[in-house]
């Protein structure tokens, strides 16, 4: 193979696929990245047997296609120093010769026989989606991921999709967070757990493409496909059964309240650096048109603030505690104005959602502390 | 100048070790700024036969230290204020801590809650910034100074870190890997201890330079085969572990092996007592806890045995440690045949907190929705 293109360019293209490639993995060639010259297109793939990636960019000449296998972090240093200067890439055997301006590098390869076969996409049901919906969907979700090696089931988002209403669900045991959106034109159904690393590469990748452009994801048996412009991003998908949530979503609540987001967020970051010195512990103590947001740490001190609410539903006043840490993740990552808090008891699961967004739902099971309990004997 | 060759192993990574100054009693000096200045110690109590988990600087100029016995160090400083350890409080600032770690790589191998290895060579930072910035970051998050050592690997890094505590910062870039060794004592790798140094020096090393002309067969000959290896490669500033990010511990232990077989039975209890305040703070350090106690035995004609038995509650105890290996020794033929080592191992530490469905506090208790 031998080509030129600029250095940058090529270094993009590299830290791409990069993200499927292992740092030390005991099969040799997953360390490397595979690269393939042909009409004008260089090609990489990175492939970790979880996630597989393969990108494409234009040469800015050609003049002999070829493929070879380079260690992929040496080849992504090489380029980082070079200064975003014209490189020119040629390979004899298995010998990557890289030169620019006065640099020469030579860097011993491979040769690509050994390395594993890019998964073929051939079944399976694929659907557009626009970036942002996309984005959207992963941000108000991804957070709720657990990382509990126990629970491999919950180590991923579950992207399921009923006619026309395509959700992504994900939960630690102590929160679920399930975000939905109407897709006209997808109508099959199917369900599939999409693994962290994946969901969290593909929503950096999406980042700085155009919000209005779409992509298409193909969902099979085994793996999904991400169809990013010139990205092909795969990952298995894990296997199992994600839990229900239509279980613990509570029918009724006997307390719904509206509060403004802005000020519960700023309150609850408050409270936090009281309650951070004790299991960020926070208690929300309502009355018919005020919250009183507490918490308290020995040998610290303590906070209280108040905020003023709607009532919707429900009379007398109420007690429920959480992890502010878990309230924290849900409305940092929502901009609505005003939110809907319902819960039944200070023992029962609590729901928030925005006011006038019914799309998102987030359930978060509150703490029992041991004054609540005094005060019920 | 003299040519430098610069092993191969040492252009490939860039790691970074972050140590805690004082963590403990850092965080407690911080919580409470009126024992600045003084010498505080975090470990039990002066009256019980706990011991000093970590202590201040100022606490250290008594010559106090870690592992200490408490009572030890209330001789050497009666003035010294005596704190319990708060660990979920520490675990709370570790979590801090390494919430800036992952804003660099997601490659971290926590060593115990005040200590990791970061693997960055995937960051586009030289390690050296990527160090200061973490540096200045763990102190604006916690207002608590570590110190960090940058290196080409972990032996490195770590013995860099070292160097300019507290509240410094050491490079040692793969070119200078060859000098930072050169002029280093033996004693100053890691896992060299002292009766290592001893045997070291009793050959005439002292100096990691000392073993660079030695032959490795030779080194393998006053050695043995494995330490040699070993050696050989660490003095010279070789170490190609990885950092391991997935680190879950089944069991800790520590073992002693006497220059002189024993029999006497109190002398045979008070090493068994040693040894339990060595795996009791490392347990402490590590925060864990075990339900499995082994004992291990190997007498003098070098047969081993073990003996475990599993207690009700999970425990890192000095105190229980030692009860409990107590009661394992005596279904053993110790004081009927001489002994020649004796180890304490802990184990079965358990779900780790994720795996807990419902979490408990002390101020409450972490519903579940499955």
């Amino acid at each position: 193979m031998k080509f030129s293109c600029q250095s940058d360019q090529f270094q993009k293209a590299l830290s791409i696929v990069d993200k499927a490639i292992s740092n030390r993995s005991s099969v040799n060639v997953l360390e490397y990245v595979f690269l393939s010259l042909k009409e004008n297109k260089l090609t990489l793939i990175g492939n970790d047997l979880e996630i597989g990636i393969k990108h494409s960019i234009p040469v800015d000449s050609m003049e002999q296609e070829g493929e070879i296998l380079v260690k992929s972090k040496t080849i992504l240093s090489i380029m980082g120093r070079l200064q975003n200067h014209p490189v020119t890439i040629e390979t004899t055997e298995n010998v990557l010769k890289i030169k620019s301006e006065k640099v020469d590098f030579e860097i011993l390869g491979l040769s690509t026989n050994d390395y594993p076969q890019f998964p073929k996409v051939n079944d399976g049901y694929l659907f557009p989606i626009q970036i942002e919906e996309l984005k959207d969907l992963i941000k108000k979700t991804i957070f709720s991921v657990s990382f509990d090696e126990t629970k491999q089931f919950l180590n991923g988002i579950l992207i399921k999709n009923e006619p026309e209403h395509l959700s992504f669900i994900s939960t630690d045991g102590f929160r679920l967070s399930l975000k939905q959106k109407k897709c006209e034109g997808i109508d099959k159904e199917f369900s599939a757990i999409v693994p962290f690393k994946a969901m969290n590469e593909v929503s950096k990748i999406i980042q700085t493409l155009p919000q209005e452009e779409s992509i298409e994801i193909n969902v099979s048996e085994k793996q999904v496909a991400f169809f990013i412009g010139e990205t092909t991003f795969l990952s298995r998908l894990i296997e199992g059964q994600f839990p229900d949530y239509r279980q613990v979503m509570p029918s009724e609540s006997v307390h719904s309240y509206v509060i403004p987001r802005k000020l519960l967020l700023d309150a609850s970051e408050r409270a936090q650096i009281i309650a951070a010195e004790s299991n960020n512990v926070v208690r929300f103590n309502f009355f018919d048109n005020e919250l009183i947001i507490k918490s308290n740490a020995n040998a610290l001190g303590e906070f209280k603030e108040g905020i003023d609410v709607n009532r919707e539903s429900g009379e007398g006043d109420s007690k429920i505690a959480f992890n502010v840490k878990l309230i924290l993740d849900a409305i940092k990552n929502l901009d609505d104005e005003d939110l809907v808090i319902k819960f039944s008891s200070e023992v029962s699961p609590c729901v928030i959602q925005p006011k006038n967004e019914g799309d998102y739902t987030y359930i978060i099971m509150p703490i029992r502390t041991n004054d609540f309990q005094e005060t019920d004997a | 100048m003299e040519k430098m060759s610069i092993h191969p192993t040492l252009l490939q990574r860039k790691i970074v070790h972050i140590d805690m100054d004082c963590f403990y009693a850092a965080v407690e000096v911080r919580d409470n700024p009126s024992l600045k200045g003084k010498p505080v110690i975090v470990g039990g109590q002066p009256g019980s036969r706990g011991v000093v988990a970590t202590c201040s600087y100022e606490a250290r100029k008594f010559g106090i230290h870690s592992a200490m016995s408490s009572s030890q160090a209330y001789k050497r400083c009666p003035s010294a204020i005596f704190i319990k350890p708060n660990s979920e409080k520490y675990r709370a600032v570790s979590s801090q801590i390494r919430d800036v770690f992952k804003r660099y790589t997601d490659v971290i191998e926590p060593l115990s809650l005040d200590e990791a290895f970061l693997d960055v060579t995937e960051h586009q930072l030289y390690g050296t910034e990527i160090a200061k910035r973490i540096r200045s970051e763990v102190f604006s998050d916690t207002e608590l100074t570590c110190s960090a050592g940058v290196g080409p690997n972990k032996l490195i890094a770590k013995i860099a870190s070292d160097m300019n505590k507290p509240n410094g910062i050491t490079v040692v870039p793969p070119h200078k890997a060859k000098v930072f060794m050169e002029h280093l004592s033996l004693r100053k790798i890691p896992g060299v201890g002292s009766v290592t140094e001893k045997k070291l020096n009793s050959l005439g090393f002292k100096l990691c330079k000392e073993i660079w002309p030695i032959h490795i067969s030779e080194l393998e000959r006053k050695l043995g085969k494995r330490m040699a290896g070993w050696l050989y490669d660490r003095s010279r500033g070789i170490d190609e572990r990885p950092v391991r990010t997935e680190r879950i511990r089944k069991s800790l232990s520590a073992e002693r092996t006497f220059s002189e077989d024993l029999n006497d039975l109190d002398k045979i209890q008070e090493e068994i007592r040693k040894i339990s305040v060595r795996v009791s703070e490392q347990l402490v350090k590590k925060d864990l806890k075990g339900k499995t106690i082994t004992l291990k035995i190997k007498y003098s004609d070098f047969e081993q045995i073990t003996r475990c038995i599993s207690i009700e509650r999970k425990t890192n105890d000095v105190d229980e440690l030692f009860e409990v290996s107590y009661q394992l020794l005596l279904k053993t033929e110790v004081g009927a045949r001489s002994v020649r080592l004796l180890g304490i191992g802990v184990s079965s530490f358990g779900d780790s907190e994720v795996t807990d469905s419902s979490i408990t506090f002390s101020n409450g208790v972490q519903q579940v929705l499955f």
